[in-house]
């Protein structure tokens, strides 16, 4: 009896506040049929924001991937001070507000910000352009790879590496034929979860972006643009391709845990 | 037949922040022999391994392997064969790559083929008896297998020197004796130079040529199985291999006073009076009926090779233990309560008298911040 309740109450409320919406979103941006649906993603401004969106992610994401695993193998397979300090400071903009996350850019890289006036000069320009955007980009989302490296790599220690480089094995061998290797579902998984997050995120990007359209709007800040201008086919449009981001990336998940949980059951023949 | 040392360890020293994990130690190790580091954990014995082979630094000393100073090469350069306690393979490897590993990472120009790095993979699998084994992953190897691919592994680069650490330590018992007489046999065949790490004394002692015994940090004796366990240089040797019982005694006139014993065979040195302790094997302690004895029976366990008893010869003090073949207990079948005589066949005395001022490592410590 209590497990159906509990089943049930469950499935209620996944329901009500994940599928609904969900279908909603497609409902809305279907309204018109298939053929406004095609238009609106084929708008400029649509276009350049998708566009914008893949640019900012495709600069984010291998960067932080690099940074991830440097920052996660030092943590996990070096004793050093600070070590502590560096895990928190890894966490931060995960505990900071995105909003936040961008007006720090703002007053660091802004006209009236610390090395604004200094860098447009120079003719850089940093807020209000994609720059900034890949900036904030880069803050919001550098915890996830290494977050997913760290307690991975400390558990499996350094023997394995020790074991390469007494027989004989380079450094950079070590790196690619074992300790890659042996952290690849996690690092994939990672890279997964900061890619959806590059590509979905709102607050940060928002504050630094300056919402020029056909420049520096990407996929959120477009669809909330075309929203309140109450072009809502358009808007649940582009929010579908979103939606369909977090469902290929949801799946991609789960295949992954499936595969890892495979591998510490065993490998079959 | 004179060998020159194989490896050559020259007063080395190790830290780990306050922790003083070796120091000063020499130790020549010869080719072609078969030796134990033994000691308890903590002793130094593991660090002393990954000096050698290069996985720590000593703060101080040197280290040669045949005839080269070592501290100028890492460790890829110092080819050594070394299997790790928990014998680190690579999980996502079958056990061929494992093996092959080793000729897979050399340089272009040195590297076999890769048929020939195929047959080489098989005829080491051979060697340990786990060629049917070479498809499978880790993961699906008992530990016994496991440990066998770890040596396959260290073998397949055909190290000069062969370094085991706790080689045993993660198997059953009965797995671990087999073991130990099949490297034993193994490494007969193959005459290389072999290290192994354990704090077990009947493996050290069973298996190896020659024993070193380690405790703080610093070398206690090194010597033959019968050395050591038959001549042991000082108390902390006595302790740690077999049983020995303590005995407080006053030295005086050239003899150790124990007022309800006496010493048949005695070692050590008796030229100071003064306080000592006699170590006394249990199996040398020879016990006769005698109802006006100075000392009790308190236990008698009959179960297992030998029959031990537990004496009492104070009420309040320390019992004694004493050991017997089963024939020759069934000549005397004492029990609980029974008075008896006390002999000791042979006891060693260690003065508490120290011969010259003994520095300890604070002192050391002092004299080198002189320095």
């Amino acid at each position: 009896m209590v497990r159906w309740i509990l089943i049930l109450i469950s499935l209620l409320f996944v329901g009500t506040f994940i599928v609904l919406p969900l279908v909603t979103v497609f409902a809305e941006a279907l309204r018109q049929g298939a053929r406004a649906y095609v238009a609106a993603l084929a708008d400029p401004d649509a276009l350049s924001a998708i566009g914008l969106t893949l640019t900012v992610a495709a600069i984010a994401v291998p960067l932080n991937l690099v940074f991830g695993v440097v920052a996660a193998w030092a943590i996990a397979k070096f004793e050093f001070r600070g070590k502590s300090l560096l895990i928190t400071l890894i966490d931060l903009p995960f505990s900071v507000s995105p909003v936040i996350s961008g007006l720090i850019y703002v007053l660091l890289f802004g006209l009236q910000g610390w090395l604004g006036p200094f860098l447009s000069e120079q003719g850089f320009k940093i807020i209000f352009a994609v720059p900034g955007i890949v900036l904030a980009t880069i803050f919001v989302t550098f915890p996830f790879v290494a977050r997913e490296l760290i307690p991975l790599m400390q558990e499996q220690g350094t023997d394995e590496e020790e074991a390469a480089l007494v027989l004989g094995a380079s450094g950079w061998q070590t790196f690619w034929r074992v300790t890659l290797p042996n952290i690849r579902w996690g690092l994939l998984y990672g890279v997964l979860l900061c890619n959806a997050r590059a590509m979905g995120e709102f607050g940060a990007v928002s504050v630094v972006s300056g919402h020029i359209r056909g420049l520096t709007n990407t996929m959120p800040l477009h669809v909330e643009i075309l929203y309140n201008e109450y072009n809502f086919v358009a808007s649940f449009a582009v929010a579908s391709l979103l939606a369909l981001l977090a469902l290929v990336t949801l799946s991609a998940k789960s295949a992954i845990e499936w595969k890892i949980g495979r591998g510490l059951k065993g490998r079959g023949h | 037949m004179e060998h020159s040392p194989a490896i050559h360890v020259k007063g080395i020293g190790k830290r780990f922040g306050s922790f003083v994990a070796l120091q000063n130690v020499d130790l020549d190790i010869r080719a072609g022999e078969l030796l134990a580091l033994l000691g308890p954990s903590g002793s130094g014995k593991t660090t002393l391994l990954r000096i050698v082979a290069g996985l720590e630094w000593p703060d101080e000393g040197d280290l040669q392997l045949d005839g080269d100073s070592a501290l100028r090469r890492g460790v890829r350069e110092r080819h050594i064969g070394f299997v790790f306690q928990h014998y680190a393979l690579f999980r996502h490897m079958s056990v061929i790559e494992n093996v092959a590993f080793g000729l897979r990472v050399m340089a272009r120009p040195r590297r076999p083929s890769d048929a020939e790095i195929r047959s080489r993979v098989q005829r080491l699998l051979d060697l340990v008896q786990i060629g049917h084994l070479g498809d499978r992953y880790p993961s699906q190897l008992s530990g016994g297998e496991r440990q066998r691919v770890a040596l396959a592994r260290a073998l397949a680069i055909e190290p000069s020197v062969l370094l085991l650490d706790e080689p045993f330590g993660a198997l059953d018992a009965k797995v671990r004796k087999e073991l130990r007489r099949w490297l034993r046999q193994l490494h007969d065949r193959l005459g290389m130079t072999t290290v192994f790490v354990t704090h077990d004394q009947e493996e050290a002692l069973e298996l190896a040529d020659r024993v070193v015994v380690l405790g703080h940090g610093k070398i206690e004796q090194v010597g033959t199985p019968e050395e050591v366990y038959g001549a042991p240089r000082n108390p902390f040797v006595f302790d740690f291999l077999g049983q020995v019982n303590r005995v407080r005694c006053q030295v005086r006139g050239g003899r150790p006073i124990v007022p309800y014993a006496h010493v048949e065979q005695l070692n050590g040195d008796v030229s100071r009076d003064g306080p000592g302790t006699l170590y006394v094997r249990p199996h040398d302690v020879v016990l006769q009926r005698d109802p006006a004895g100075p000392a009790t029976v308190r236990f008698v366990g009959v179960v297992g090779p030998v029959v031990r008893l537990e004496i009492e010869v104070v009420v309040g003090a320390p019992v004694l233990e004493a050991e017997m073949p089963h024939h020759i207990y069934a000549g005397y079948r004492f029990t609980a309560g029974d008075r008896v005589s006390v002999r000791f066949r042979t006891a060693t005395l260690f003065s508490d008298v120290p011969t010259e001022p003994q520095m300890t490592p604070a002192d050391l410590s002092l004299l080198s911040a002189d320095l």
